[in-house]
């Protein structure tokens, strides 16, 4: 059953397009909406960033690898840093100079597909579903609704994958290394493991025995 | 002279054109991503030559705590204002080229 969570998220939701029924009245090009067309000065925005950047990993987290790991672990925010200055010479320069505000509108604009667009869309959406989970599982939340259905959903691509073993094996076999052959089996069997499903774990301890004997020859030959 | 006209026609020189201004840009980040990649990995390098490096403390502070804390923002920062600049340069560049400024009214 959904809990008070759900009723969080749907009020934001429906907040957010509550106000973007009005914005959309005033906004009415791609460029309206970009930092309110404009409005925002580039230090305000900056400054947007950066609040949005400091977040609980970067205050609690860095601080407590350094105890734990020592000051190597300062590495961290050195590659988030250097990941902002990646992000602007590859992805951000070449999307402002295309005249695209988004990953999905550069797709369709460069190679004129309507389809590629939402395909883009829902691969945005899928990951940041997917990034929530391992939040919550953090927050030890890890019954929650959200998380439920999530879960079922990735027992449900387990349980496809594990019958349609090609989609198991097509994964390593490109790579024809036998090493990533078994670091992939052993994530399935993982996998498998977390969801407790004794149907499934049969069947994954099959597959791995499988894999293993096959990619056993792969690494023989 | 090509022109806006050989953009808006895609003709030959308008492509030629639009290749060099995209070389350009693809150069400078690129050329930008190294400089990042060098100064980044300068540090772990030197410290791993000599050790040493790593035990040196300036005024009571580590200097693994100086740099990695400190030092890299600034050059990052700097890097990326340098890109920034340099993009807009070469864009006007183009963009003077392909529409040259019109001639003055009383000339």
């Amino acid at each position: 059953m959904p809990d008070a969570s759900v009723g969080a998220i749907a009020f934001v939701t429906l907040l957010t397009i509550m106000v973007g029924a009005r914005g959309i009245r005033v906004a009415r090009t791609p460029d309206d909406f970009m930092v309110a067309a404009r409005q925002v000065p580039p230090a305000l925005n900056a400054a947007a960033i950066s609040g949005e950047y400091l977040s609980a990993a970067s205050f609690l987290g860095i601080a407590g690898l350094v105890v734990a790991q020592g000051l190597g672990a300062l590495w961290y925010s050195v590659g988030y840093t250097a990941g902002y200055l990646v992000l602007l010479l590859l992805v951000a320069a070449p999307l402002r100079r295309f005249g695209a505000y988004t990953i999905p509108d550069f797709a369709a604009g460069r190679l004129g597909s309507v389809g590629l667009r939402q395909a883009t869309t829902v691969l945005v959406l899928v990951i940041g579903w997917f990034y929530l989970l391992p939040q919550m599982k953090g927050l030890a939340d890890h019954e929650a609704w959200l998380v439920r259905v999530l879960k079922r959903w990735n027992r449900r691509l387990l349980d496809w994958a594990l019958w349609h073993q090609r989609a198991v094996f097509g994964v390593s076999v490109v790579s024809s290394d036998a090493a990533v052959c078994h670091a992939v089996l052993s994530q399935v069997a993982d996998a498998v493991e977390s969801i407790g499903d004794a149907v499934l774990t049969d069947r994954a301890t099959e597959i791995v025995t499988m894999g293993e004997r096959m990619y056993g020859e792969l690494d023989g030959r | 002279m090509p022109g806006l006209g050989d953009l808006r026609e895609d003709t030959k020189h308008g492509r030629l054109l639009v290749r060099s201004y995209l070389r350009a840009q693809l150069g400078l980040s690129l050329m930008c991503l190294t400089l990042a990649l060098v100064v980044t990995a300068s540090f772990p390098l030197i410290a791993a030559l000599d050790p040493a490096v790593a035990r040196i403390s300036v005024a009571g502070l580590p200097l693994t705590l100086l740099v990695l804390g400190f030092a890299f923002y600034p050059v990052l920062l700097g890097i990326g204002w340098f890109y920034n600049r340099q993009a807009r340069h070469l864009e006007s560049r183009f963009t003077d080229l392909v529409s040259p400024p019109e001639r003055p009214p009383d000339a």
